[in-house]
């Protein structure tokens, strides 16, 4: 099997198109509905390579859910795929140790390539 | 600024979101001008504010249109009911984020809520009671998408000054760090 990836986002929609675009790539795919669940699902699967995380959810929202990651010491690869593009966020993001920030919409070989750089540690 | 100023700056930001979403949906519409005539399905509606202005995103479609604008990588067969829900939502979400972007270049930095999602039948949109409002009718061959912005600003709102104003990161770009 692939290296494990998680992709967290309220859409079912944007969960199949990265799903389906990292699939094709090779990578294992694992879902989470918002920012709570996300912090479930990495605590309870071993071997995950990174996590590609929405920033606007219900519940808890993917900025809150990288600060109480990056509090709890998970070294683990965060990308942030939202619709957001306000420098203030990703300000955020970057301080609480996001590897990178896609603004929606994207490019499936563009997200492939960044993954992969990104689980190639 | 005066209403007709701020309505203006509204429609035409509105404008450019609907452009750069179904540009990059690949699908040629139409607009019109006579949103509240539209009968629709499936409705989303996402509320914003900031310190100056507040107010909501609804967007209104038909089911046609949602099926036919639905990402490519997703469409297998005849969508549910459950999927063209789940796609109005997060129509709403690029609309507004769009929106949001376009904002930012005026000084004007709103924050985001998440959408409400709901499908029945004959759902017409009523423009309601806040002084300022932006709407759109993109229509295809086979339906239609609503998109109306309500709010209300406080006095200080203002377009900033060049030296004010913010920029976003554009959709579609990646930044690792």
């Amino acid at each position: 099997m692939g290296k494990k990836v998680i992709v967290i986002d309220d859409s079912q929609t944007v969960r199949q198109q990265v799903g389906r675009a990292l699939s094709e790539a090779g990578f294992e795919m694992i879902e989470a509905v918002d920012g709570k669940d996300g912090l479930i699902a990495i605590r309870n699967t071993a071997d995950l390579a990174m996590a590609i995380c929405d920033v606007n959810m219900p519940g808890m929202n993917g900025l809150d859910m990288l600060e109480a990651l990056s509090s709890s010491g998970s070294k683990l690869p965060v990308l942030m795929l939202t619709t957001e593009g306000q420098s203030e966020l990703i300000a955020r993001a970057k301080k609480w140790g996001a590897k990178g920030w896609i603004v929606k919409p994207f490019k499936p070989e563009m997200l492939v390539a960044a993954v992969k750089k990104l689980t190639a540690a | 600024m005066e209403k007709h100023e701020i309505c203006a700056l509204l429609n035409e930001t509105l404008q450019g979101a609907a452009d750069g979403i179904f540009e990059h949906l690949g699908v040629a519409v139409e607009y019109g001008d006579e949103p509240e005539t539209e009968v629709h399905d499936f409705a989303c509606s996402i509320g914003f504010t900031s310190k100056t202005l507040r107010g909501n995103l609804t967007l209104t479609a038909r089911e046609a249109f949602l099926a036919q604008t639905r990402p490519k990588e997703v469409r297998h067969g005849v969508a549910s009911e459950f999927e063209l829900c789940d796609w109005m939502g997060e129509l709403g979400n690029q609309v507004l984020g769009r929106f949001k972007n376009r904002l930012l270049i005026t000084g004007n930095a709103i924050v985001l809520g998440t959408p409400a999602v709901l499908s029945g039948f004959q759902i017409q949109r009523r423009r309601g009671r806040m002084p300022l409002y932006a709407e759109r009718l993109a229509k295809t061959e086979v339906g239609s998408l609503a998109m109306h912005v309500t709010a209300e600003a406080t006095g200080d709102f203002a377009i900033a000054g060049s030296g004010d104003r913010s920029s976003a990161m554009p959709e579609g770009e990646l930044q690792l760090f």
